[in-house]
This record gives C-alpha cells, structure tokens and sequence, in this order.
C-alpha cells in the first residue's frame, strides 16, 4: 500500500542526523547519503563553524528541519522572535521541510530544555490546534509534528496517544513525523499495544519517520539514542511501511555518536523492509 | 490568539516546579502543595502509576534528566572548572547555579552566560573562588567567540596599501569573534596544562592578559604581553592607532620605543590570525 501525503512531500529515503563529529568526515567524503536531519537549534544564534559547514553541506543534500523548542504546547505566548530565526535558517538551508515535537518544555519564562508531554484532552487539543494553525500562518508552511517518548501519563488525559494525534494533524492541518522509536518507548512505559497505536494513525499526514535507539530500565524505557534501532523497532518499522508505503526516513543518534561509516549502515538496514514492501506489492 | 487553556496551565506549571526542585521531584511535589493552597495538584491525583512505576516514579524521571542534562552541558562548556572542583563539587554548584539562575531562553548555548560572575559572586565555599571565577571567565569567552557574528576580515594586501602617513589616523574594526581579557591569575597556561593533561598547581595571583578569537572558525586562546594587550584594547576601543600609541607612551610600564620597533610584526600577525575585519579611516 502506498498513501501520499497530503502536501506530497517527497520520500527523501534514507537519512541520517548531521551530528558536530562527523562534520570532518562529510566535508572530506561527501557520503552518499540521501539527505540530512538538522537540529534546528544548533545552528541558531550561531555563526560559528556550525552554520559555516551546514551553508556548504545544504549546496549538497537535501535538508530537513527539526527542532526541540518549538514548545507548541506550552501555555506562554507564542515566542515569534525564535520562529523568525527559525524560518530565516530554513530559507537559508532551503530547508524541504521543518517540524518539532507534541511537547512543551517549560513555562512561565523558564525553560527545561525537555521534550514535556501534554494530557491528551479536548482543552488541550483545541490550544494546540489554535496554535498549530498560528505558527503555520507566520512560517508559511506546515509543520510536522513528532509523538515525543512519554514517561506519565496525566489523569485528565482522555484520548489515546494516537487518536489525539490524528484528530491535531487533521484539525490543524499539519504533518505528522512518526517517531516509530517513541511509539515503543511509550507504549512499552504505558503498558499499550504498539501495532494497535500504528492501526490509529492517519498516513496521508505522515511526512518522515525516526529510527533510534533506546535504554530498556527494566522498568522504564528510555528515549536515548545511544544505541543500534532494536528488533522489535524494526518489526514496528516494517508494519508502517506496509500500511504507509515509503516515508523519508532518518536515524538519529546523539549519544555515544559512532563513527560515520556506522551511523550510516544501521539506517541503511531500513532498506530491506522498503525493499521488502515493494516485492510484495508486486506479487 | 489561541483559546486559553487553563487545566493545562496549571499542570504544566505544577509539573515544572516539581521537576525542576532542587530536591528531587518528591520534594517538589511536596513543596507545592504546602505553598499553595486548597487548589494546588495532588501527585496522584495528577499523573497515573503504571503497572510497575508509583506517580512518583514516573515523574522523578523526568525531574533526574533536567539536572543531568543541564550539567552535561554546562559540564563540556567548562571542563577546566570542573577540573579545578572535582565532578561531585562541580556538579553541586551546577545544580546550584540552575536553581539560582533557571533557563529563560530557548537555546541551551545561552544557559550558563552567568556562569562566571555567579561562581565570582555567589558560589562562596568553593575553593579557590577566584581563580576558578577567572578560568570561567575565558571558558565562557570561548563559548561565546565560537558563536559570534562571522565578518570577512580584511586582507593583509589592504593594510598594506595605506601610506606611511596615513597610518596614524586609522581606525580599525575588530572581528567580533575576539576579545581580550585581563585577569589576576595565569589562567591560559594553567588551561593549557590541563588540556594537555599535565599536572599543575593551582597558580598565586599574577596579571595576565589574554585574547580569545575566532580564525578559520576555530577558536584560539593566546597570551598577550601587556603592551599588545594596551595597543589592541585601545584599538578595539575606537582610537586611532596614533592616539592609541600616544596612550600607551604615557603608561608607567610601557616601553614605547620597543612597542613601535614591534608594530609591523604585531600587525602582520593579527592580520593573519583574523583580528581586523574593516578600517574606519
């Protein structure tokens, strides 16, 4: 089965975030890579060699945006000073498109620089309607909102995870980054079934997909990305695949960062579930 | 304007004094229900248990990874400071400093501008208090020229096409990734011994003096003798190399003779090295 998008953004294919470790690496090889993630914050209020090297890797690949404090959810007003650097960083980087996560990371002024969750409820669906619709207004753009990995869940929470995020993406007329990492980091910490969470999301929204690794506690599981995409993830990837079709699709990795050549074949394993979609849909 | 979304205020209020206490998110929790009143959010009231994880649980662990994660970045942006304070007296000011001074800006490169002034000021029973205010001093400046505004600098061939006489009446402008620095300890070699991970005691008091830039896009830090020190912190101050050098002469210390007998070379290498991006005059 292949959905398009309801923008028809392009299946970028396989991508991988462009880390600081690597810069020497790409700039010297120039890998075949099909195009690049950015933290959009890390080359912002910057003009330093970060921006310098992004300027030159951008004339090269395809770019695609995303970002950490957006803070969509978050109840303060909406900071225009930080989307105005944001929209002038993705013109500048001709940025194919831009997103950042269901989340607030903080409130009243202050900041946790992390990725909150939200009570999924009618109120809270409205507010982020309103403000989707408002940030797309000032970008000129839709935005592609990531299922951030969840720790708690909120006693006024009254819609499921992916029900909330299907009816955010339809009312407010924005794209969804299905983070199929978070989906069993966040299933696996509420005790919810993942393939069932995959069966509620709408894929004509669905623009880019994440691959990651994750900490298993035991009794938690944690959204590191500090390891190998496991099993099981893949098995998640595989399932979106057959219901969506192709999806540009990245693996991020920030924390015990391997070398390039590394980084590179593990979101190369992605292929023989793309190409495994195809045989299918070919018999 | 969106609609207002006043259940939601309330938690993410709540959920961020309870995770950002400095105590842990059980004394947070506990913290604001007895300073608010009636209408404060109860823990269990608030967030579910999971099969294997109390309420408590499930938000400590979000409370753990805002200390942990400030402190990595605080961390890597002063490795000598921590250095100097050992990692259990590091983290502690840190944890203390986030408390003091909580995040306000979107972008973590902005967290610990304050850093060095609070270490100078507040951190009273850290040893060595001035020299580790002095050694963040250069770090942050680091920080900060790695991100400065990028400017062409001029090239050698333009300074060198001013007449002889027209030298004196110059202004010139600086690269915005530099700064200088005077400081009571000798902060840069004592920095160099660490990176180099060569044991040195901490230093007595001395003036030293020190530029911090941006060339090619890396960022140098280099000791000045107080005469380059003098001349470039006039220069940077808008003076004309004549009026600079005219200062500089009246100074006790300063042996002007050997200070003009040194500028071409001084010029030729701060050419180089990126200091001067434009002349005013």
């Amino acid at each position: 089965m292949h959905i398009k998008n309801c923008w028809d953004f392009p299946d970028l294919g396989l991508g991988v975030g462009l880390r600081t470790v690597h810069f020497n690496h790409i700039l010297e090889n120039w890998p075949k890579v099909d195009w690049f993630e950015i933290m959009s914050e890390n080359f912002m209020d910057t003009e330093g060699r970060p921006l310098y090297v992004l300027d030159q890797i951008a004339e090269r690949y395809p770019i695609v945006m995303h970002g950490v404090s957006m803070s969509i959810g978050c109840t303060d007003p909406i900071d225009f000073d930080y989307l105005a650097k944001l929209k002038a960083l993705a013109e500048r980087v001709n940025a194919v498109w831009l997103g950042d996560h269901v989340c607030w990371t903080g409130v009243a002024g202050r900041n946790g620089h992390d990725l909150y969750p939200l009570p999924y409820n009618e109120e809270t669906l409205a507010f982020l309607v309103d403000r989707i619709r408002i940030v797309q207004d000032f970008m000129e753009q839709p935005l592609i909102l990531e299922n951030p990995s969840t720790y708690l869940t909120f006693a006024s929470s009254t819609l499921a995870e992916e029900e909330f995020l299907a009816r955010m993406a339809e009312d407010a007329d924005c794209g969804l980054l299905l983070d199929v990492n978070n989906v069993f980091v966040t299933c696996r910490n509420h005790g919810l079934d993942p393939h069932a969470y995959l069966a509620g999301i709408p894929y004509n929204r669905v623009v880019q997909i994440h691959l990651a690794g994750h900490t298993d506690k035991g009794t938690h599981c944690i959204d590191t990305h500090d390891s190998h995409v496991i099993d099981p993830v893949w098995e998640l990837y595989a399932d979106v695949h057959q219901r969506a079709g192709g999806r540009a699709t990245l693996l991020e990795w920030d924390d015990h960062i391997p070398p390039f050549e590394e980084l590179h074949a593990e979101v190369m394993k992605a292929a023989q579930f793309r190409q495994t979609t195809k045989v299918r849909h070919a018999s | 304007m969106p609609r207002e979304a006043s259940q939601l205020d309330r938690i993410e209020r709540w959920m961020h004094s309870v995770v950002t206490h400095p105590d842990g998110a059980k004394a947070g929790t506990k913290a604001n229900s007895t300073q608010n009143n009636e209408q404060a959010l109860k823990l269990e009231q608030t967030v579910l248990p999971s099969d294997e994880l109390t309420s408590l649980d499930r938000i400590s662990i979000y409370a753990n990874m805002y200390f942990w994660r400030l402190n990595e970045v605080i961390s890597n942006e002063y490795p000598t400071v921590s250095h100097v304070l050992g990692e259990e007296l590091f983290n502690k000011v840190v944890k203390n400093y986030v408390t003091h001074h909580p995040s306000t800006y979107y972008n973590l490169n902005r967290l610990s501008i304050k850093f060095p002034l609070y270490l100078l000021t507040e951190a009273k029973d850290i040893p060595h208090q001035e020299f580790v205010a002095a050694v963040a001093t250069v770090e942050r400046a680091m920080e900060d020229m790695f991100d400065e505004r990028h400017v062409e600098r001029i090239p050698m061939e333009t300074l060198q096409r001013i007449p002889d006489e027209k030298w004196a009446d110059i202004r010139l402008q600086f690269n915005p990734a530099l700064c200088l620095l005077e400081l009571d300890y000798p902060v840069n070699t004592y920095m160099t011994a660490v990176r180099e991970d060569r044991h040195m005691d901490i230093p007595q008091p001395e003036k030293t003096f020190v530029v911090v830039y941006r060339c090619n896009y890396k960022v140098w830090r280099v000791d000045l003798d107080q005469d380059r020190y003098l001349l470039l912190s006039r220069l940077k101050d808008g003076e004309t190399l004549g009026a600079a050098l005219e200062a500089c002469a009246l100074l006790p210390d300063v042996d002007i003779d050997k200070l003009t007998a040194n500028l071409g070379e001084w010029f030729k290498e701060w050419t180089a090295e990126e200091f001067f991006c434009g002349i005013i005059s």
